[in-house]
């Protein structure tokens, strides 16, 4: 009995950690992870559901419902003029990012900007989400581990909450990069 | 940025999935892919599908995200900009009208022209397109899935995204409308 509780035990110790080690390693785009390496950008932004809140002057409860999954986001900015980055980058940055499995979400494009959207996992377990945009002068790449809750978002736009706000969420992140450099 | 990061937001809100070849416009959105006059936004199924993973407490919202996570494809060509506009709306109508779908309601809004046309089948709405055309103006859009006219309503109502806020005139299965 007790051999088989702690049979039990192990099994479910290790089938607990592998599942946490495949998240772990699943939640983070290993392209993003690549390029950063390989390309230092221009800016470079972390932001945690502690500086996402922050945005939420209102206290808006849908807010905090929309944010309360995301467990961090990552943007990565290169300026063309500096890096000789194109549209042919985002290409492959795309091809790379739906290699790994991500699953496209949406695109839009207007002639100044184009923005892919990609998601991970199963419908019922979503790990991530990648955005790659291009604009004239820039561009960036956003790497979000966990997930936004859709309805929440959903009561935002239709209720009163001020997108503007957002604004300041840039703001909030320069100020934390200044203050604390790499 | 903070342009960027809102778009991004509301593009996440719209999601749909959508293959090109699966619709009445393939042959429109094909043929301005690459031409920068226009904005273009493609959903995913893969996006509406994300709604069910989450139970609202609400009875509304509940209602509306089961909705959504019925929807298969959006796409949204438009532009507020172009020359000889109405030409386009005319062209894309004629386009539409020799496919199987049947008119839903048409209106004209000040300098703008609306048409909205379904594809029904056993009494439920396959696919849904919008067409508006003005001086300048020309939006074609795909709505495809499971579709449910009334919530598309209350969802168009609460979206500020331009062409969108057409939607808002289906109130009724558009039976009252003309």
């Amino acid at each position: 009995m007790i051999r088989n509780k702690s049979l039990a035990l192990t099994l479910a110790s290790t089938l607990v950690l592998a599942f946490t080690c495949s998240l772990a390693s699943l939640a983070q785009s290993q392209t993003v992870d690549k390029f950063l390496e390989e390309h230092r950008p221009s800016q470079k932004f972390f932001l945690y559901p502690s500086t996402l809140r922050m945005v939420n002057i209102e206290k808006n409860p849908d807010f905090y419902a929309v944010v309360r999954e995301i467990d961090k986001l990552r943007v990565l900015m290169y300026e063309k003029s500096e890096t000789g980055f194109s549209a042919q980058t985002i290409r492959t940055l795309s091809k790379e990012v739906e290699a790994e499995e991500y699953e496209e979400l949406m695109t839009f494009q207007t002639a100044q900007q184009r923005v892919h959207l990609y998601s991970l996992g199963e419908d019922d377990t979503p790990e991530g989400v990648v955005g790659l945009v291009e604009t004239d002068d820039t561009i960036i790449l956003t790497d979000l581990e966990g997930f936004v809750n859709l309805p929440a978002l959903l009561q935002l736009f239709q209720g009163d909450f001020n997108f503007e706000d957002i604004s300041g969420l840039m703001n909030i992140a320069i100020r934390a990069r200044d203050e604390i450099k790499d | 940025m903070k342009r960027l990061l809102i778009i991004i937001a509301a593009m996440q809100l719209i999601a749909l999935g959508v293959n090109a070849q699966d619709n009445v416009l393939a042959p429109l959105f094909d043929k301005y892919a690459d031409d920068e006059a226009f904005t273009k936004v493609s959903i995913t199924s893969k996006m509406f599908s994300l709604f069910t993973e989450f139970e609202p407490e609400d009875p509304e919202t509940q209602e509306l995200t089961e909705a959504i996570s019925k929807l298969k494809g959006l796409k949204i060509l438009a532009s507020d900009s172009i020359d000889n506009a109405r030409s386009y709306f005319k062209d894309a109508t004629a386009q539409v009208r020799k496919g199987n779908m049947e008119e839903l309601m048409s209106i004209r809004d000040g300098k703008d022209d609306m048409l909205f046309m379904i594809k029904e089948d056993a009494g439920k709405i396959s696919d849904l397109v919008m067409l508006v055309g003005g001086d300048n103006k020309f939006v074609a859009m795909s709505l495809y899935g499971e579709i449910d006219l009334k919530q598309i309503s209350k969802i168009s109502k609460g979206m500020k995204i331009d062409g969108m806020k057409y939607l808002e005139n289906i109130d009724k299965d558009g039976d009252d409308q003309e």
